[in-house]
């Protein structure tokens, strides 16, 4: 039986970089990343501790046929599938070959992987205020009460998080050489 | 077949492009266009595979490329450059040539010779 392992961890939506170098921190130690449950449970399995180099990338909506051929480009280039979970794909390369690519590398493609995030979490942010609006905010019951605090925390995270992936995407277009 | 100025709205072209675009004179699949970029530029170019998917899957809906129905191996799909794309990719060139070419004796005379001293002289001349 292999050793498994939970971990707590909130990485929001703009922290993926952060949440990758954590990930390779991890197998450095000998904990492969496995799969992710909702609210943020990191699950690991035991393995010999290795120099993986863990990446994400956000593509929500891809067709199983385009799933299939968009695996293979990054299995060719040595970017091996971990998981995918709510339009993030996980892949890890192993840091110790003698040559490992970027997943992007130009600026324009870089951007558009938060370009995409971006127009998800709008998309959200929308659906939210609508549902606020005509369920919520004008509904007399008490057991409503909850919601009414809840929706709008929810628009101000989601409001947050728009902002900091519009900052993100400034700060890539500026390091552009 | 679109003129000149039809085509113009796709350029100019980034490096990527470019290079994915000049690849597929032959069809290709994704890795096989990532080591021929590879090769055509001496190891200077290396795609990203994030990189390569998202510029075929944006080059296919352009129609500069399309994508090979049925080979063996369904994994891997094959792609080519379209007629447009060839035009496309003939339109950069030459403008890429003609900055070359306008721009030639200008820059080689720009030399190694234009030293920090001629600058500092120069201005110096100026403000006389």
């Amino acid at each position: 039986m292999k050793q498994k392992k939970r971990c707590f961890k909130i990485f929001w939506a703009w922290q993926d970089e952060k949440e990758e170098h954590w990930l390779s921190q991890m197998a450095k130690s000998g904990w492969y990343y496995e799969q992710w449950h909702f609210p943020f449970i990191y699950s690991f399995s035991k393995g010999r501790p290795h120099g993986y180099i863990y990446k994400s990338d956000y593509r929500p909506k891809l067709s199983r046929e385009d799933r299939e051929e968009y695996l293979a480009i990054f299995k060719d280039a040595g970017w091996d599938y971990v998981m995918d979970q709510l339009g993030w794909y996980y892949f890890r390369a192993d840091g110790e070959a003698r040559h490992t690519t970027e997943l992007f590398s130009d600026t324009d493609s870089k951007v558009q992987k938060y370009k995409q995030l971006l127009k998800t979490l709008t998309t959200i942010f929308i659906a939210v205020v609508i549902i606020y609006m005509a369920i919520v905010a004008f509904n007399p019951n008490s057991y409503m009460l909850a919601l009414k605090i809840i929706y709008p925390l929810l628009l101000v995270l989601l409001l947050f998080a728009n902002l900091k992936i519009m900052v993100k995407i400034k700060s890539i277009r500026r390091l552009k050489r | 077949m679109l003129d000149s100025k039809g085509l113009e709205r796709y350029l100019p072209l980034t490096h990527t492009t470019y290079y994915i675009l000049l690849a597929l004179h032959v069809p290709a699949h994704g890795y096989g266009i990532m080591q021929h970029v590879q090769e055509m530029t001496e190891g200077e170019v290396e795609l990203g595979p994030g990189t390569l998917y998202g510029a075929l899957g944006k080059l296919t809906k352009q129609g500069l490329i399309s994508k090979l129905d049925e080979e063996a191996d369904s994994r891997r799909k094959y792609y080519v450059l379209s007629e447009l794309g060839r035009a496309v990719v003939k339109e950069e060139f030459n403008r890429l040539n003609t900055l070359v070419q306008n721009s030639r004796e200008i820059v080689e005379n720009l030399g190694e010779k234009v030293t920090t001293e001629r600058v500092l002289n120069e201005k110096e001349g100026d403000e006389k």
